[in-house]
């Protein structure tokens, strides 16, 4: 499937989804199990927002199920699924692209209190939400996910070659936004 | 700090989904699944429906029943034609005199009795009805 799943539950994995596809409703419950995290994350991410996260989430699994047949390659599961919840984020927000506003701090922060590694998590989407939509995607499937560059430029849509200039510019910015704020943080934890 | 160590922070923790998305997921796509047969149910009784539909209009319209060989216009006449009494009766009156026969719904139906040309050459006698000429019918077919 790909590099983030441990070997050993990769078959697992794959025996689950293919009674998935066959209809097998207590697969199709593991594979919630085995993926909603994951998907969750990366909807997260996108959206800079906790309740749009889970609200899209729950969107792209319906169409993900729903179309489970068409999938016709195992290992590319994952990136397909992440494309379906990229399209469907993009559909929304096309939708109410007339009353669209940035999110807010509040929003950004609201993630539960018991998550771990909380800080980190809401300060990286802090740094991801002042970049647009296509280089929160380049940064969430190369950075987050793991993902190689062509793999990542399939998933979004663009050349392998104009993602990765893309992406050497977005990192930089992000370096410089993300380590700014460390730095900060650093400084009034010692005063 | 670099930023590839933050990524790898992040990539090692996993956000937890919340709680009750697995149980959303799977309540929509029994509701889904649900309407999606309902759906497909009425497209097909749609189909089956005007497929019949369709037949039985072409039945009544383009299959010729038995005995409806003929064309309407002259079904009409083989219909009107009266029955040979009357014929018969104008042929032992002669002209000008008053022929009746019972119509089709029962009611007497009075005429005169008239010389009218055929098409093989000559005359013959015909009852006419409000101007109508009602001839004696075509001998059967061999």
């Amino acid at each position: 499937m790909d590099q983030k799943l441990e070997e050993k539950n990769v078959n697992e994995f794959y025996v689950i989804l293919e009674r998935a596809q066959k209809g097998d409703e207590v697969a199709v419950s593991l594979l919630i199990d085995a993926v909603q995290n994951r998907l969750f994350r990366y909807c997260f991410y996108m959206t800079n927002n906790y309740e749009l996260a889970e609200d899209l989430c729950q969107e792209a699994f319906i169409k993900i199920l729903k179309n489970l047949k068409s999938l016709k390659k195992k290992e590319g599961f994952l990136p397909w699924a992440f494309q379906i919840s990229k399209n469907l984020y993009i559909d929304s927000k096309r939708r109410k692209s007339s009353t669209e506003t940035l999110v807010t701090e509040e929003e950004v922060e609201q993630i539960p209190s018991e998550q771990k590694n909380r800080d980190l998590i809401i300060d990286f989407n802090k740094a991801l939400s002042k970049l647009d939509l296509s280089e929160r995607l380049l940064v969430i499937l190369v950075g987050v996910e793991g993902y190689s560059y062509l793999e990542a430029a399939n998933v979004i849509g663009v050349t392998e070659d104009s993602l990765r200039l893309r992406l050497h510019r977005v990192k930089k910015e992000l370096e410089k936004v993300f380590l700014e704020k460390l730095e900060t943080k650093d400084e009034d934890e010692t005063s | 700090m670099k930023l590839g160590d933050i990524f790898d922070d992040i990539r090692n923790t996993e956000i937890d989904a919340p709680d009750l998305l697995k149980k959303r997921i799977l309540e929509r796509l029994r509701e889904e699944v649900k309407h999606d047969r309902t759906l497909r149910f009425w497209k097909y009784l749609a189909i089956i429906s005007t497929i019949i539909v369709a037949l039985l209009i072409s039945y009544f319209v383009f299959i010729p029943k038995p005995g409806n060989q003929l064309p309407p216009s002259k079904q009409e006449n083989v219909n009107r034609r009266p029955k040979p009494e009357f014929v018969i009766a104008c042929n032992s009156l002669g002209v000008g005199t008053t022929c009746s026969y019972t119509s089709r719904d029962g009611a007497l139906v009075k005429g005169t009795c008239i010389m009218v040309p055929i098409p093989t050459g000559g005359e013959e006698l015909a009852c006419s009805v409000d101007g109508k000429t009602v001839q004696r019918p075509l001998p059967p077919r061999q």
